[in-house]
């Protein structure tokens, strides 16, 4: 039972990272290969507020998002002006960077032995409600015209810019708020785990989270969930599978590239809405039969 | 009364002069037109109005502000709206909230709001909403709501990107050529619209087109361009007696003769 409980808590933590990476790739098409980073620095932010300076723990995550943010705004503030690709080296760049920093300030963070000893405060029932809420967050967003402004950023800047849309500001807050989620989970993820280290979070693994929502489907939120819950939850439950985890996930990759562009679930979200339109069919198959 | 005010801009891409010294002046409630042959700098003044593209030198004055400096964002919030000339649609939005883009800049709501869902949100989604249903029923285009821009005829999504631009309740309204690729049915019909819009909305606009029987039929005034520079301006019936026009259309007749 507590294996499974650990199972979910783990699954529930990575999924919130794939939503914090859904706005920012999969609704504005920009590509941060350094997404860990900021995963990392909430996570060492929570840990060394708590074990170095004694801070109680909702400050410290308080704290570890500040911080996130802050990064954030430092990296894009600058980069969000320029070219994507652009934009993706810089990440890549910052992701290093903050690895690097963290080795090197071993007397602070204890370097590559890691920082241990961090309270275990982050249980089943704060990591559930905090995805929850992450998801409602971001399926709202999506919803209304933040969304909407992202999904046009994707598709034409220029057009968007003349429809009235500030693009650079839009960016921004995308960013800022994917930083702010990631850097949450990182602290959650610091208080689950009691145990972190520098390379908890390498470009990989910010690229594995970009690869899961594309093949969940850039339009759907819903295809983003289930394909990150699916992805973490089995190697965790499939241990001796493990290896196949990443094999499983490049072919997959491959099928969607070739045979469906827009992702397993493509525009499908599941919605009170969409219940209510099931429900319905069935229903009138009824009275027909 | 006057609603732009252009001051001989020019705009240069590495030694070629797209635009140089291009005056125009625009009154509200007129339609008039930019033609010119090929490459004779008509986009490229488009763009320098909505200011997707900076000004070299000169100024602009739209509505007594000086936006020669301004984002095209800023220029499109104080009233001007535009159309392109290749197509530039948002394919991952459905045809309904493509429109809906366009109200960004009224926007009353903020990014708190969005995440908690408030009833503020909800009604101002709704009066979004029936705003976007307006202007796709003006243009003929309710049936098309839920569809995806990729999915309409071609006529049609030059239509939808015409409802985008109306969706601001703009006073000036910038067509870059709105027929071209149209058949001879599609673009009398275009016409008919241009001057519904005109009628209706009390607009001002300004058309760069090829199509001259259009260009002759709705506009009041016509501003001919050649190698960035204006060469004449008049009414209708002046442009067609000009001999810098025939001349820059149909090179100099002289040498032939």
């Amino acid at each position: 039972m507590i294996f499974y409980a650990k199972v979910l808590e783990t699954t529930l933590l990575f999924t919130m990272f794939v939503l914090s990476v859904y706005m920012l790739s999969g609704l504005t098409g920009l590509f941060s290969l350094g997404h860990g980073a900021f995963i990392t620095l909430g996570a060492y932010t929570a840990g060394l507020a708590t074990t170095r300076f004694g801070l109680p723990i909702w400050l410290a995550m308080v704290l570890a998002v500040v911080v996130g943010m802050i990064g954030g705004l430092i990296i894009g503030a600058p980069t969000l002006k320029l070219r994507r690709d652009y934009f993706l080296l810089v990440t890549f760049g910052f992701g290093e960077m903050v690895r690097a920093l963290l080795l090197w300030t071993a007397q602070l963070t204890g370097g590559a032995m890691g920082l241990a000893g961090i309270p275990y405060a982050a249980e089943l029932p704060l990591i559930g409600v905090s995805t929850l809420v992450v998801v409602v967050f971001v399926a709202n967003l999506k919803k209304t015209a933040f969304g909407r402004t992202c999904i046009a950023i994707r598709d034409d800047e220029l057009a968007a810019q003349a429809m009235g849309v500030n693009v650079y500001a839009h960016k921004i807050k995308v960013f800022l708020l994917s930083a702010a989620i990631a850097s949450y989970g990182g602290a959650l993820l610091a208080f689950n785990m009691s145990f972190i280290e520098p390379n908890l979070f390498n470009w990989l693994e910010s690229a594995k989270l970009i690869v899961i929502i594309f093949v969940g489907g850039i339009n759907s939120v819903t295809g983003a969930l289930i394909t990150g819950i699916f992805y973490y939850s089995f190697g965790e439950l499939f241990r001796f599978a493990h290896v196949w985890r990443d094999v499983l996930l490049g072919v997959l990759v491959i099928l969607v590239i070739v045979f469906r562009t827009q992702g397993l679930f493509g525009n499908w979200e599941f919605s009170p809405a969409w219940i209510k339109s099931v429900l319905g069919r069935k229903r009138s198959g009824k009275q027909g039969a | 009364m006057e609603l732009l005010r252009i001051e001989a801009i020019s705009k240069n891409f590495g030694g070629v002069a797209a635009v140089a010294d291009f005056s125009l002046s625009q009154d509200d409630a007129e339609i008039s037109a930019i033609i010119g042959p090929n490459g004779a700098g008509k986009t490229t003044t488009f763009n320098l109005i909505s200011g997707v593209q900076e000004v070299d030198k000169g100024q602009l004055h739209f509505a007594g502000t000086n936006i020669t400096r301004f984002p095209s964002h800023k220029i499109q919030a104080l009233g001007v709206s535009r159309t392109f000339q290749n197509i530039r649609l948002f394919d991952g939005l459905s045809v309904i909230d493509n429109v809906k883009i366009a109200y960004t800049s009224q926007l009353g709501y903020r990014v708190f709001d969005e995440l908690l869902s408030t009833p503020r949100v909800r009604r101002e989604e709704k009066l979004i909403e029936e705003r976007a249903r307006e202007q796709l029923s003006f243009l003929g285009l309710e049936a098309h709501a839920e569809q995806k821009p990729k999915n309409l005829a071609y006529g049609l999504r030059r239509r939808l990107e015409l409802a985008r631009a109306l969706m601001s309740a703009p006073k000036l309204l910038l067509l870059d050529e709105p027929a071209a690729g149209l058949n001879p049915a599609e673009i009398r019909e275009l016409m008919k619209t241009i001057e519904h819009i005109h009628r209706e909305r009390k607009l001002s606009v300004i058309v760069v087109e090829h199509h001259m029987e259009l260009v002759m039929n709705i506009c009041s005034r016509i501003h001919v361009m050649d190698f960035g520079r204006k060469i004449a301006e008049g009414t209708p019936q002046e442009i067609t007696r000009n001999e810098k026009v025939l001349q820059a259309y149909l090179g100099d007749m002289g040498e032939v003769c």
